[in-house]
Formats: structure tokens, C-alpha cells, sequence
């Protein structure tokens, strides 16, 4: 059993156990959204399609729907992994902080990825007209 | 002469404080993240349904395709723009931890710019709205035929 810290730090791990309970549900929110924008977008394309129109313009649109869902699920598996390592590392009696890769950096910069995709088509159409 | 921020002797408190302060500054990003997938979502949906628009003999008049292209174009670019300052926003604070220990100046002027283009995006909205309802207005008002004899 590892020997008992002083109360400042006990109480400062709890916080953080509470602060890395928050971020996962920001997580939670985050993946929620991003699956229900590209699941929803991708249901838009579809009742477009079902009206007889052909998929062949709407192609782009499916395509990035379903590229917010798969960014949405991997981004949970890496939160879900990310929060256990946390929960694991701030235990430990001799924590020091270190800077580590940001999920929410890559995420932000797969949204800007996909965002710039789509904003390109949109001109790219409305200019080919 | 005294040590870089980074390379300064600190205690549990202060390295936990710091994990707690990234987290804050991850949610905060990820909050950043919701309001532009917002904006990029209804953008490409605004796109989706211009396409619906201008196909098929239909009428246009309330999906007419050039002002929803525009406005679909125009959210994506402004969620787009939004995010780009809130990652830098979010690597200024990381540096901040790491290398001086003082959080960056607030740059709380930066919420202004949203909330006055959503009020710009509403006008604009608005106004579509508007010219495209005075399209239906003499429909509207028509006088109902009158009976035959």
C-alpha cells in the first residue's frame, strides 16, 4: 500500500479526478454531435435521393456525413483510452506533469480538414454552374 | 538570474494544478468544437438541400439555390475561421503552462466576433426570408374567382 500524502495532495488528485470526469463527458458531447451532424447529413442525402434525384451531386455530401461519423467514433475509443491512462497517472504519489499529444488538437484539425472540403465543393459547384 | 518556467522545482499540487489546467483548456476547445460543428453541419445541409432545390421541376421560389449556397457557404467558412482561432487560442494556453506558468491575456473580444456575425447571419436570413414571402404575397391576396352565373 502506498504511503498516505499530505491532505492538500489528496484533496488536489480528487479534483482532478473530477476535472478528468468532466472532459470525458465534453467527450461524450463532442462524439454525440459529431455523430448525430454526419449520421443526420447522411439521412438528408439519402431522402434527397429517394425524391428521384440523382446521387451522383450529393456524393460529396455522403461522403464527408460519413467521415463525421468515423471521426466521432475514433475520437470516443481515444477519449474512453485517454481517460483510463489519466485516472492511472494522476494515482501515482510521484506525479509530474508532462506535455503530451492532444486529442482535441487532432480532432479540431480533422474538423478543419473536413470543413475545408466541404466549403471548397460548395464554391467549386456554385462556381461550375 | 532565475530558471525557465518549465525547469523551476515544483510539488505535487502545483504538477496536478497543471493537469487540471489542460483539461480546462481541452474542454474549452472542445466546446469551440461543438459551436463550429454546429455552424459546418447546417452549412452542409444548407448545401445538401440547394441541391434538392434546383432539380426537378418543383417551385423555387423559398429554395431558391443562390441564397442558401451562400449561406451554407458562408456558415462553413465562418465555423471553419472560428475553429482556426480557437486551436490558436488553445496552443497559446499550452504554451503558457509549459513555458512561462501565466495564462495568456484574456481574449474574451473574440466571443464578440460570433455573436455579432450570427446577429449579421439572422439580418441577412431575415431578408431572404422576407423577399422570398413578397414572391407569394399577391397569391396570397388574390381575390377568389368569382362565381360563374
Amino acid at each position: 500500500m502506498p504511503p498516505p500524502q499530505d491532505i492538500a495532495t489528496e484533496l488536489a488528485k480528487e479534483r482532478n479526478r473530477a476535472a478528468a470526469e468532466r472532459t470525458l463527458m465534453a467527450w461524450i458531447r463532442t462524439c454525440l454531435a459529431l455523430i448525430s451532424f454526419g449520421f443526420g447529413l447522411d439521412r438528408v442525402v439519402a431522402a434527397i435521393a429517394w425524391a428521384g434525384n440523382p446521387i451522383g451531386a450529393l456524393g460529396l455530401s455522403r461522403l464527408l456525413g460519413l467521415s463525421l461519423v468515423a471521426l466521432g467514433t475514433y475520437a470516443m475509443l481515444m477519449a474512453v483510452l485517454e481517460h483510463r491512462q489519466e485516472l492511472r497517472r494522476i494515482q501515482r504519489n510521484d506525479y509530474h506533469y508532462r506535455d503530451r499529444r492532444s486529442l482535441g488538437l487532432t480532432v479540431a484539425i480533422a474538423l478543419i480538414a473536413i470543413g475545408s472540403v466541404a466549403f471548397l465543393g460548395i464554391v467549386v459547384r456554385a462556381v461550375a454552374r | 538570474m532565475s530558471l525557465p518556467f518549465r525547469d523551476r522545482p515544483t510539488n505535487s499540487v502545483t504538477e496536478l494544478a497543471k493537469h487540471r489546467n489542460r483539461g480546462a483548456a481541452q474542454r474549452t476547445l472542445l466546446a469551440w468544437v461543438q459551436n463550429c460543428l454546429s455552424l459546418i453541419g447546417i452549412g452542409m445541409t444548407l448545401d445538401a438541400l440547394s441541391l434538392f432545390a434546383q432539380t426537378g421541376e418543383r417551385d423555387r421560389t423559398m429554395l431558391e439555390w443562390v441564397p442558401m449556397t451562400g449561406m451554407g457557404a458562408a456558415l462553413v467558412g465562418f465555423g471553419l475561421g472560428l475553429l482556426g482561432l480557437a486551436i490558436s487560442d488553445y496552443r497559446a494556453a499550452m504554451r503558457a503552462i509549459h513555458q512561462r506558468g501565466t495564462l495568456p491575456r484574456s481574449r474574451a473580444v473574440v466571443l464578440l466576433r460570433p455573436a455579432i456575425a450570427i446577429v449579421i447571419f439572422g439580418l441577412v436570413a431575415l431578408l431572404v426570408i422576407g423577399l422570398s414571402l413578397t414572391d407569394y404575397t399577391p397569391s396570397l391576396i388574390e381575390a377568389p374567382p368569382s362565381p360563374s352565373p
